[in-house]
């Protein structure tokens, strides 16, 4: 068969992420969780539409290990969907999919267990051969990995990342090994890679664990490398393309400018394209507001009503404003005003400049010669502008002297 | 050999009066030998030989006609003497490690010395100590060299081309990714640190570059991705330099091989000032009416502004500058840097001095930049650790020569020494043309092969008995010798070096700390090149990976 293989490619779904959001009253559910069910389902009503041969989640079902029975129930719902459609669902293992302690089940393994067709969870590297309708493909799985199982007494974190990184850089040259060249293959994983753009969790993951680099996983043998864990979409190799699906949901503010979607993937031997598919995320917003002088309470309010439409939108107002002027910030008023405006209100920040105002020459440093903060100081009076040229050239004069006086001295 | 002491001096060194039996020819100059005081034990190295008589007589009454009488006279009358350099002494109570400060007396007994001897002085090898090589004819003694001294300061290997400088660098580098306790970034002009080269020993199969030995700790950057794929490398990242990040100083630097004279150095300063850093860009696309408007208003020359133009062309023609790259190769060498690897930077067909000068100038200034700014908060933030790093140049005089080493960045690194954390590891055959204050500032040399009276002056100036190394350096081997002396070795030394080959690499990969996994006894080495590795070892790596 000549026709290309499709796919979707996503990744960090994290059921159950509850920030930003209430409990929705008619149903009881918390808003956020709706969200990301909801956008869940646009990517599921577009496999079908599609006709979709495989989706491919690259880690990170849900929020925490032990997502709640609500969470787990919808997610099943949304996979047998997909089951009953005829679409082979890859689910490889995340971090957040897997416990600490080894003999515990991941959050998604009961699938494996009910042996539902056409679905993987793949907790342990591996190749497998998919049979879909329009040809064969290799799916690689290559799980995240715990440094639990590596560590031992006296190594810092940065060894143990350092040394799994030894061995999983193995593996993939193992890996690769298995692949049949003939038959159009793509790795699944779930790893920072280095050079990534980490958008949020950036400050979480630090230094704490194994980064992997490029050309691990930018090898000849795959058509196109799926990665998941990082929330924002961006591609890193070329030959084959190395790409984060990104996140379909956004969790924090710092994600507010990104794009969120899934990739649809065309394969098929030798060849793998691909394009980004935006979903209608629930929208994050900062509104800043610069009142550094004027009004604070007033501006906010302006800024507020000069965007056009908030109703679906999580917002935060952040105001940057003089300690002196905080008294006029209203801010039950402007909760208020937020709380009928948007869809929620994250909350308001208050930044505070520095004030200067009680130092009689705020330009004025140490780290000026006697030239310079003379001249900084005439420039701030307006009586002696006139005379600048004259004073600074006196200045000179005085200086020379106490210098010849001084070095006279010291001889 | 076995001698004791006939005369000598603290300055000029031990003449040795060999025991009747020995054979001279055997002893060759390089060697260890021991020297058993009464207080102290005196490590000294063989300097130079030669023959004498107690009476000159004797010399000329001695004839080979006459076997019975040669026998006679040999080893008393006539004396085979070795000279011998004390370098350092060991106390004999507590074992201490020091400079020679005195004298044996007459007769004091002298031997060869044993691998315990050097091992006090040089250490035993760990991983600190890295084993580089053994001593001349003395070859199951491991001699080390103490890795942390060895980074702390910058570093020079120096030789004649053909003389395994290539060599050299890779054993070392082998030896500081190995340590863990630096990073290192190559600027690799040849491609032949990151994958495997060429061998010079066409018998041995091809040396593995540091990729292959350690797969994960390294990563390979390109200027040529099309060169480096060719030769089956998978590089990390493809660098691309922006007209943006040409800074005027890049441009001094490389004045020989633009062929710019002064003025063309000053009109350039003016057009930085002028369009800030869009200058280069900007005055590359300027057509020639707006060159004249230019100067006018500038007050420059208009034909040095056209004759400018005209040789900054070269620059055009360098395939990997562009006007608006995807990502910045600095930032991204110092993720890679900051993970914890070690970044091999290939030129490919780049290969030229102009591209190789103007890229390893660029990107090691900002990579200096963040280093300064680190240290600096690290002074003030004691949980900051900035992990040295190492970045190695070839054809270093180019570099750091009379003209432009003093401004240049890397004359700067050499000076600075390790405040900003920050050293080089120079690699050049023309030590002579290198800057001598750079030079003396290089803290440890490792030495091949020099025939030029002038570059042996110049490597040797400032060390202690340089006469005598002198003497130990013209006569060394073309192949897999080395003088090594400096900061991190405690005296000077003639190695023959390892031979780059499967033992070094078994002792590359093999993990000396010891892992615990899931499962106790699962094998340690790791595979690296992960060629023809299955079934029952890849079981083991899940299950250490993964858990049962």
């Amino acid at each position: 068969m000549n026709e290309h293989i499709r796919i979707i490619h996503t990744a960090d779904l994290h059921i159950g992420t509850q920030n930003y959001g209430k409990t929705d009253p008619t149903t009881g559910l918390h808003t956020r969780l709706l969200d990301f069910l909801k956008t869940f389902d646009e990517l599921i009503d577009h496999a079908i539409d599609n006709e979709i041969d495989i989706v491919l989640i690259c880690g990170d079902i849900f929020k925490s290990r032990e997502p709640d029975v609500t969470q787990q129930r919808e997610f099943a719902k949304r996979i047998k969907r997909l089951s009953q459609e005829g679409i082979v669902v890859y689910i490889v293992i995340g971090n957040h999919d897997l416990h600490n302690a080894s003999g515990k089940a991941t959050s998604v393994e009961i699938y494996d267990i009910v042996g539902l067709q056409g679905i993987y969870i793949k907790r342990r590297p591996g190749v497998d051969i998919i049979n879909t309708k329009r040809g064969k493909i290799q799916l690689v799985a290559l799980p995240y990995v715990t440094s639990a199982n590596l560590t031992c007494e006296g190594m810092s974190i940065e060894e143990i990342s350092l040394e799994m990184r030894k061995k999983l850089n193995d593996l993939t040259e193992r890996l690769a090994a298995e692949i049949d060249n003939t038959l159009p293959a793509v790795l699944a994983s779930h790893y920072s890679l280095i050079g990534a753009d980490s958008g949020s969790e950036k400050g979480i993951m630090l230094g704490r664990e194994v980064t992997l680099p490029v050309s691990m996983f930018e090898r000849s043998e795959y058509n196109y490398v799926a990665m998941g864990h990082i929330h924002k979409h961006q591609k890193l190799g070329n030959d084959p393309p190395v790409v984060y699906s990104g996140s379909l949901d956004r969790v924090d503010f710092s994600e507010e400018n990104e794009d969120k979607g899934f990739v649809e993937l065309f394969v098929k031997k030798g060849e793998a394209l691909y394009n980004f598919v935006k979903l209608s995320t629930r929208p994050f917003k900062t509104i800043f507001v610069d009142a550094s002088s004027g009004d604070p309470f007033n501006k906010s309010i302006q800024a507020i009503e000069e965007i056009d439409d908030l109703s679906k939108t999580i917002v935060k107002l952040r105001v940057s404003l003089e300690i002196s002027t905080l008294h006029n910030l209203n801010e039950s008023e402007l909760y208020k005003l937020l709380r009928q405006n948007s869809f929620y209100v994250a909350g308001i920040e208050k930044i505070f400049n520095r004030d200067t105002s009680h130092l009689r020459h705020p330009g004025l440093t140490e780290r000026m010669d006697a030239k310079q903060a003379l001249s900084e100081y005439i420039s701030k009076k307006e009586d002696y502008s006139k005379i600048k040229s004259d004073l600074l050239r006196e200045n000179e004069h005085i200086l020379d002297e106490i210098n010849t006086e001084a070095k006279n001295e010291a001889d | 050999m076995k001698g004791t002491i006939l005369r000598g001096s603290l300055s000029g060194g031990f003449d040795i009066r060999l025991d009747i039996g020995e054979e001279i020819e055997k002893i060759k100059v390089g060697t260890f030998c021991m020297v058993e005081g009464k207080i102290y034990d005196f490590l000294a190295m063989v300097m130079d030989e030669d023959i004498e008589a107690a009476n000159p007589k004797a010399i000329y009454e001695t004839s080979h006609t006459s076997p019975l009488l040669n026998e006679i006279v040999q080893g008393t009358g006539i004396l085979d003497k070795v000279k011998i350099q004390p370098m350092l002494a060991i106390d004999h109570e507590d074992g201490r490690v020091m400079p020679v400060k005195s004298i044996p007396s007459h007769l004091s007994k002298v031997r060869e010395a044993q691998e315990n001897d050097v091992f006090v002085v040089f250490g035993k090898p760990d991983n600190i100590n890295f084993h580089i090589g053994y001593p001349l004819d003395m070859e199951h003694i491991p001699i080390c060299i103490n890795l942390e001294r060895f980074i702390e300061r910058s570093n020079g290997i120096f030789g004649k081309s053909g003389t395994g400088k290539t060599f050299y660098t890779r054993i070392m580098l082998c030896g500081m990714i190995k340590s863990g306790l630096c990073n290192t970034l190559v600027f690799d002009m040849h491609s032949e640190y990151g994958w495997e080269g060429k061998d010079e020993d066409k018998t041995r199969k091809k040396a593995k570059g540091l990729k292959q030995l350690f797969g994960a700790e390294v990563a390979i950057f390109t200027l040529d991705p099309e060169s480096s794929r060719r030769r089956g490398v998978r590089p990390d990242f493809v660098v691309e330099i922006p007209y943006r990040s040409i800074d005027a100083e890049d441009i001094a630097m490389v004045w020989e091989e633009l062929n710019l004279n002064q003025t063309a150095l000053e009109v350039i300063y003016v057009l930085q000032k002028h369009f800030a850093a869009d200058w280069l860009f900007k005055f590359l696309n300027m057509p020639a009416s707006e060159i004249m408007s230019f100067a006018e208003d500038t007050g420059s020359h208009a034909g040095a502004l056209q004759a400018l133009q005209r040789k900054l062309v070269k620059l055009q023609r360098l395939p990997f500058i562009k006007e608006n790259p995807v990502d910045d190769a600095v930032e991204r060498i110092m993720q890679y840097i900051d993970n914890g690897m070690n970044v091999v930077l290939e030129f490919g067909h780049q290969r030229s001095m102009l591209a190789y000068m103007l890229v390893a100038n660029i990107l090691t200034r900002r990579i200096h930049e963040l280093y300064v700014m680190r240290s600096e908060k690290a002074l003030s933030n004691e949980t900051i650790t900035n992990t040295p790093l190492v970045i190695v140049i070839e054809e270093a005089h180019k570099f750091l020569n009379r003209e432009t080493g003093r401004q240049s960045i890397f004359g700067m690194i050499a000076r600075e020494m390790r405040k900003n954390n920050v050293t080089l590891l120079v690699v050049d055959q023309r030590p002579s043309e290198i800057d001598p204050e750079v030079l003396s500032q290089l803290g440890t040399k490792i030495i091949a092969l020099l025939t030029e009276e002038k570059d042996i002056d110049s490597v040797l100036s400032g060390a202690n008995h340089a006469r005598m190394l002198k003497n130990v350096l013209a006569t060394l081997d073309t192949k897999q010798q080395a003088l090594i002396l400096g900061h991190a070795v405690p005296m000077p030394v003639v190695i023959r070096t390892r031979t780059y080959g499967e033992d070094f690499y078994s002792d590359m990969q093999n993990m000396n700390r010891k892992m615990s996994g899931l499962k106790g006894n699962v094998s340690r080495n790791t595979i690296g090149s992960g060629q023809n590795v299955q079934g029952k070892d890849f079981e083991d790596l899940l299950k250490e990976l993964y858990g049962t």
